[in-house]
Protein backbone atom coordinates (compact mmCIF):
# COMPACT_ATOMS: atom_id res chain seq x y z
CA UNK A 1 0.00 0.00 0.00
CA UNK A 2 1.43 3.35 -0.83
CA UNK A 3 1.12 6.00 1.79
CA UNK A 4 -0.49 9.63 1.57
CA UNK A 5 2.84 11.12 0.94
CA UNK A 6 4.22 9.19 -1.74
CA UNK A 7 0.95 9.55 -3.93
CA UNK A 8 1.37 13.81 -3.36
CA UNK A 9 5.31 13.39 -4.44
CA UNK A 10 4.13 12.72 -8.24
CA UNK A 11 1.95 15.37 -8.35
CA UNK A 12 4.66 17.87 -6.77
CA UNK A 13 6.89 16.47 -9.50
CA UNK A 14 4.37 16.59 -11.97
CA UNK A 15 3.65 20.73 -10.95
CA UNK A 16 7.56 21.04 -11.70
CA UNK A 17 7.81 19.17 -15.01
CA UNK A 18 4.11 20.38 -16.48
CA UNK A 19 4.95 23.95 -17.07
CA UNK A 20 8.72 23.27 -18.75
CA UNK A 21 7.00 21.21 -20.97
CA UNK A 22 4.34 23.30 -21.95
CA UNK A 23 6.71 26.32 -22.08
CA UNK A 24 8.24 24.12 -24.95
CA UNK A 25 5.21 23.09 -26.15
CA UNK A 26 3.82 26.47 -26.81
CA UNK A 27 7.43 28.18 -27.94
CA UNK A 28 7.55 25.35 -30.78
CA UNK A 29 3.92 26.63 -31.66
CA UNK A 30 5.02 30.61 -31.50
CA UNK A 31 8.44 29.58 -33.55
CA UNK A 32 6.25 27.82 -36.55
CA UNK A 33 3.85 30.55 -36.64
CA UNK A 34 7.18 32.91 -36.67
CA UNK A 35 8.72 30.71 -39.39
CA UNK A 36 5.53 30.39 -41.47
CA UNK A 37 5.17 33.97 -41.95
CA UNK A 38 8.92 34.92 -42.27
CA UNK A 39 8.10 32.56 -45.42
CA UNK A 40 5.51 34.49 -46.88
CA UNK A 41 6.85 37.93 -46.15
CA UNK A 42 10.24 36.77 -47.95
CA UNK A 43 7.79 35.93 -50.55
CA UNK A 44 5.79 38.83 -50.65
CA UNK A 45 9.24 41.42 -50.98
CA UNK A 46 11.02 39.43 -53.53
CA UNK A 47 8.03 39.32 -55.31
CA UNK A 48 7.13 43.26 -54.53
CA UNK A 49 10.48 44.38 -55.42
CA UNK A 50 10.56 42.10 -58.93
CA UNK A 51 7.09 43.84 -60.26
CA UNK A 52 8.15 46.99 -58.98
CA UNK A 53 11.79 47.09 -60.86
CA UNK A 54 9.62 45.82 -63.76
CA UNK A 55 7.09 48.80 -64.36
CA UNK A 56 7.42 51.03 -66.78
CA UNK A 57 7.25 54.10 -64.36
CA UNK A 58 8.20 55.09 -61.19
CA UNK A 59 4.75 55.73 -60.12
CA UNK A 60 3.25 52.70 -61.25
CA UNK A 61 6.09 50.54 -59.37
CA UNK A 62 5.02 51.79 -55.91
CA UNK A 63 1.37 50.21 -56.89
CA UNK A 64 2.50 46.82 -58.73
CA UNK A 65 5.00 46.55 -55.55
CA UNK A 66 1.78 47.07 -53.37
CA UNK A 67 0.13 44.20 -55.36
CA UNK A 68 1.85 41.90 -55.90
CA UNK A 69 3.54 41.76 -52.06
CA UNK A 70 -0.29 41.75 -51.06
CA UNK A 71 -1.03 38.97 -53.80
CA UNK A 72 1.93 37.08 -52.50
CA UNK A 73 0.70 36.94 -48.65
CA UNK A 74 -2.93 36.39 -49.39
CA UNK A 75 -1.88 33.72 -51.69
CA UNK A 76 -0.11 32.04 -48.47
CA UNK A 77 -3.00 32.62 -46.59
CA UNK A 78 -2.70 35.96 -44.94
CA UNK A 79 -4.74 39.14 -44.41
CA UNK A 80 -2.96 41.80 -46.24
CA UNK A 81 -4.66 44.31 -44.92
CA UNK A 82 -2.33 43.71 -41.80
CA UNK A 83 0.84 44.21 -42.96
CA UNK A 84 2.80 46.84 -44.08
CA UNK A 85 4.99 47.85 -47.03
CA UNK A 86 7.60 50.35 -47.88
CA UNK A 87 8.45 50.69 -51.53
CA UNK A 88 11.30 52.97 -51.99
CA UNK A 89 13.09 53.62 -55.81
CA UNK A 90 16.30 54.98 -56.28
CA UNK A 91 15.68 56.25 -59.77
CA UNK A 92 18.70 57.32 -61.28
CA UNK A 93 20.65 54.67 -59.44
CA UNK A 94 18.44 52.25 -60.64
CA UNK A 95 17.56 50.05 -57.84
CA UNK A 96 14.45 49.54 -56.09
CA UNK A 97 14.01 48.45 -52.82
CA UNK A 98 10.17 46.63 -50.98
CA UNK A 99 10.09 46.27 -47.29
CA UNK A 100 7.72 43.94 -46.12
CA UNK A 101 6.96 44.08 -42.33
CA UNK A 102 3.98 41.91 -40.59
CA UNK A 103 2.96 41.19 -36.69
CA UNK A 104 2.60 37.56 -36.24
CA UNK A 105 0.13 37.28 -33.25
CA UNK A 106 0.95 35.04 -30.19
CA UNK A 107 -1.15 36.42 -27.68
CA UNK A 108 -3.46 33.69 -27.52
CA UNK A 109 -0.79 31.56 -26.65
CA UNK A 110 -0.41 30.79 -22.84
CA UNK A 111 3.25 31.10 -20.74
CA UNK A 112 4.85 32.14 -24.51
CA UNK A 113 2.24 34.88 -25.11
CA UNK A 114 2.98 37.07 -22.24
CA UNK A 115 6.61 35.90 -22.49
CA UNK A 116 7.70 37.35 -25.58
CA UNK A 117 4.71 39.75 -25.83
CA UNK A 118 1.05 39.72 -27.87
CA UNK A 119 2.93 40.04 -31.27
CA UNK A 120 6.11 39.77 -33.24
CA UNK A 121 6.84 41.42 -35.94
CA UNK A 122 8.68 39.49 -38.92
CA UNK A 123 9.57 41.95 -42.00
CA UNK A 124 11.95 41.41 -44.78
CA UNK A 125 13.72 44.06 -47.63
CA UNK A 126 14.27 43.12 -50.86
CA UNK A 127 16.84 45.18 -53.85
CA UNK A 128 16.39 44.72 -57.37
CA UNK A 129 17.91 46.28 -60.35
CA UNK A 130 15.15 48.42 -62.46
CA UNK A 131 14.81 47.08 -66.06
CA UNK A 132 16.32 49.87 -67.60
CA UNK A 133 15.47 48.21 -70.95
CA UNK A 134 11.68 49.43 -70.81
CA UNK A 135 11.21 51.91 -67.91
CA UNK A 136 12.31 55.79 -68.35
CA UNK A 137 13.06 56.44 -64.49
CA UNK B 1 -4.95 -10.90 -1.00
CA UNK B 2 -2.70 -8.10 -1.32
CA UNK B 3 -2.90 -5.08 -3.70
CA UNK B 4 -0.63 -4.98 -6.45
CA UNK B 5 1.18 -1.97 -6.11
CA UNK B 6 0.82 0.52 -9.06
CA UNK B 7 1.46 3.80 -7.51
CA UNK B 8 5.42 4.70 -6.68
CA UNK B 9 7.67 1.97 -5.04
CA UNK B 10 9.50 2.34 -1.94
CA UNK B 11 13.08 4.63 -2.55
CA UNK B 12 11.41 5.96 -6.00
CA UNK B 13 10.27 9.08 -4.60
CA UNK B 14 11.93 11.51 -7.06
CA UNK B 15 12.27 9.45 -10.14
CA UNK B 16 10.53 11.94 -11.82
CA UNK B 17 12.59 14.64 -11.23
CA UNK B 18 15.24 12.43 -11.90
CA UNK B 19 13.98 11.70 -15.12
CA UNK B 20 13.62 15.28 -16.12
CA UNK B 21 16.96 16.42 -15.07
CA UNK B 22 18.64 13.85 -17.60
CA UNK B 23 15.98 14.47 -19.87
CA UNK B 24 15.54 17.88 -20.16
CA UNK B 25 19.26 18.95 -21.55
CA UNK B 26 18.28 16.31 -24.41
CA UNK B 27 15.15 17.99 -24.84
CA UNK B 28 16.65 21.25 -25.21
CA UNK B 29 18.80 20.38 -27.60
CA UNK B 30 16.16 18.63 -29.88
CA UNK B 31 14.42 21.95 -29.65
CA UNK B 32 17.46 24.10 -30.15
CA UNK B 33 18.46 21.54 -33.38
CA UNK B 34 14.89 22.57 -34.85
CA UNK B 35 15.23 26.20 -34.13
CA UNK B 36 18.79 26.21 -35.91
CA UNK B 37 17.13 24.37 -39.18
CA UNK B 38 13.84 26.31 -39.14
CA UNK B 39 16.60 30.05 -38.94
CA UNK B 40 19.09 27.92 -41.35
CA UNK B 41 16.33 27.00 -44.16
CA UNK B 42 14.82 30.59 -43.72
CA UNK B 43 18.49 31.66 -44.40
CA UNK B 44 18.82 29.55 -47.42
CA UNK B 45 15.68 30.75 -48.64
CA UNK B 46 17.02 34.23 -48.40
CA UNK B 47 20.48 33.23 -50.69
CA UNK B 48 18.56 32.19 -53.52
CA UNK B 49 16.33 34.94 -53.36
CA UNK B 50 19.16 36.55 -53.71
CA UNK B 51 21.19 34.80 -56.13
CA UNK B 52 17.19 35.58 -58.45
CA UNK B 53 17.78 39.67 -57.78
CA UNK B 54 21.79 38.92 -58.70
CA UNK B 55 21.00 36.85 -62.03
CA UNK B 56 18.18 39.73 -62.64
CA UNK B 57 20.48 42.57 -61.64
CA UNK B 58 22.96 40.57 -64.37
CA UNK B 59 20.05 40.01 -66.96
CA UNK B 60 19.61 44.10 -66.95
CA UNK B 61 23.36 44.50 -68.67
CA UNK B 62 23.21 42.80 -72.10
CA UNK B 63 25.92 43.89 -74.10
CA UNK B 64 23.56 46.46 -76.60
CA UNK B 65 26.26 47.16 -79.13
CA UNK B 66 27.41 43.47 -79.27
CA UNK B 67 23.78 42.69 -80.20
CA UNK B 68 23.65 44.83 -83.23
CA UNK B 69 26.83 44.36 -84.42
CA UNK B 70 27.02 40.52 -84.43
CA UNK B 71 23.24 39.57 -83.44
CA UNK B 72 24.58 37.47 -80.51
CA UNK B 73 23.14 37.55 -77.44
CA UNK B 74 26.25 38.71 -74.69
CA UNK B 75 26.55 40.31 -70.97
CA UNK B 76 28.41 43.67 -70.60
CA UNK B 77 31.63 43.96 -68.83
CA UNK B 78 28.88 45.63 -65.62
CA UNK B 79 27.06 42.63 -65.36
CA UNK B 80 28.96 40.26 -63.08
CA UNK B 81 29.94 43.47 -60.65
CA UNK B 82 26.15 44.28 -60.61
CA UNK B 83 25.16 40.57 -60.26
CA UNK B 84 27.60 40.28 -57.02
CA UNK B 85 25.84 43.78 -55.55
CA UNK B 86 22.54 42.84 -55.80
CA UNK B 87 23.08 39.49 -54.46
CA UNK B 88 24.90 41.04 -51.16
CA UNK B 89 22.62 43.65 -50.44
CA UNK B 90 19.71 41.41 -50.18
CA UNK B 91 21.80 38.56 -47.96
CA UNK B 92 24.11 39.14 -45.63
CA UNK B 93 24.44 35.03 -45.77
CA UNK B 94 26.17 35.55 -49.21
CA UNK B 95 30.29 35.05 -50.00
CA UNK B 96 30.66 35.12 -53.17
CA UNK B 97 29.54 34.88 -56.67
CA UNK B 98 31.01 33.43 -59.96
CA UNK B 99 30.31 34.81 -63.49
CA UNK B 100 26.22 35.14 -64.84
CA UNK B 101 25.94 33.05 -67.63
CA UNK B 102 23.00 33.30 -70.40
CA UNK B 103 21.51 29.47 -70.41
CA UNK B 104 18.77 29.53 -73.25
CA UNK B 105 17.00 32.11 -72.71
CA UNK B 106 17.41 32.92 -69.06
CA UNK B 107 20.84 34.24 -66.85
CA UNK B 108 22.21 32.06 -64.46
CA UNK B 109 23.85 33.16 -61.33
CA UNK B 110 25.91 30.66 -59.06
CA UNK B 111 26.86 31.94 -55.77
CA UNK B 112 28.24 30.64 -52.20
CA UNK B 113 26.32 31.08 -49.55
CA UNK B 114 27.49 30.49 -45.24
CA UNK B 115 24.75 28.82 -43.31
CA UNK B 116 25.77 29.59 -39.31
CA UNK B 117 24.33 28.45 -36.12
CA UNK B 118 22.90 31.00 -34.31
CA UNK B 119 22.18 29.09 -30.86
CA UNK B 120 24.09 25.92 -30.97
CA UNK B 121 27.98 25.74 -31.41
CA UNK B 122 28.68 24.22 -34.55
CA UNK B 123 30.69 24.74 -37.85
CA UNK B 124 29.14 26.82 -41.03
CA UNK B 125 27.90 25.14 -43.54
CA UNK B 126 28.81 26.44 -46.99
CA UNK B 127 25.92 26.13 -49.49
CA UNK B 128 25.19 26.79 -53.44
CA UNK B 129 22.86 28.38 -54.39
CA UNK B 130 21.71 29.33 -58.20
CA UNK B 131 19.75 31.81 -59.12
CA UNK B 132 17.49 32.58 -62.39
CA UNK B 133 15.95 35.01 -63.91
CA UNK B 134 14.99 36.34 -67.58
CA UNK B 135 15.06 40.36 -68.72
CA UNK B 136 11.55 41.42 -69.07
CA UNK B 137 11.94 41.79 -72.57
CA UNK B 138 13.17 38.35 -73.00
CA UNK B 139 16.52 37.06 -74.71
CA UNK B 140 14.92 35.78 -76.94
CA UNK B 141 12.94 38.94 -78.06
CA UNK B 142 9.49 37.79 -77.61
CA UNK B 143 8.69 40.78 -75.23
CA UNK B 144 10.09 42.86 -78.00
Amino acid sequence: MKSENEEGQAYVEMLIALPLLLLLFFAVVAFGRIMIAGVAVDQAAFAGARYGAESLSMEQAAYQAFLASAYNLEANGFDADLAAWRFVSYGRDGWASNEVAMAVSLGDLPIIGPLLGPTFVVRQRVVFEVERWKSRW
Amino acid sequence: MEEPVVGLAKGEEGQVLVWLVVLLPLLLLVVGMVWEGGMMYRTYRIAQAAADAGAHAAAMHLDQGAYLQTGRILLDAGASEAARQAALRNSPAILDCGAPMIVGNHVELVCRAALRPTLLPGPETIVSVQGRARPGWGISGEGQ
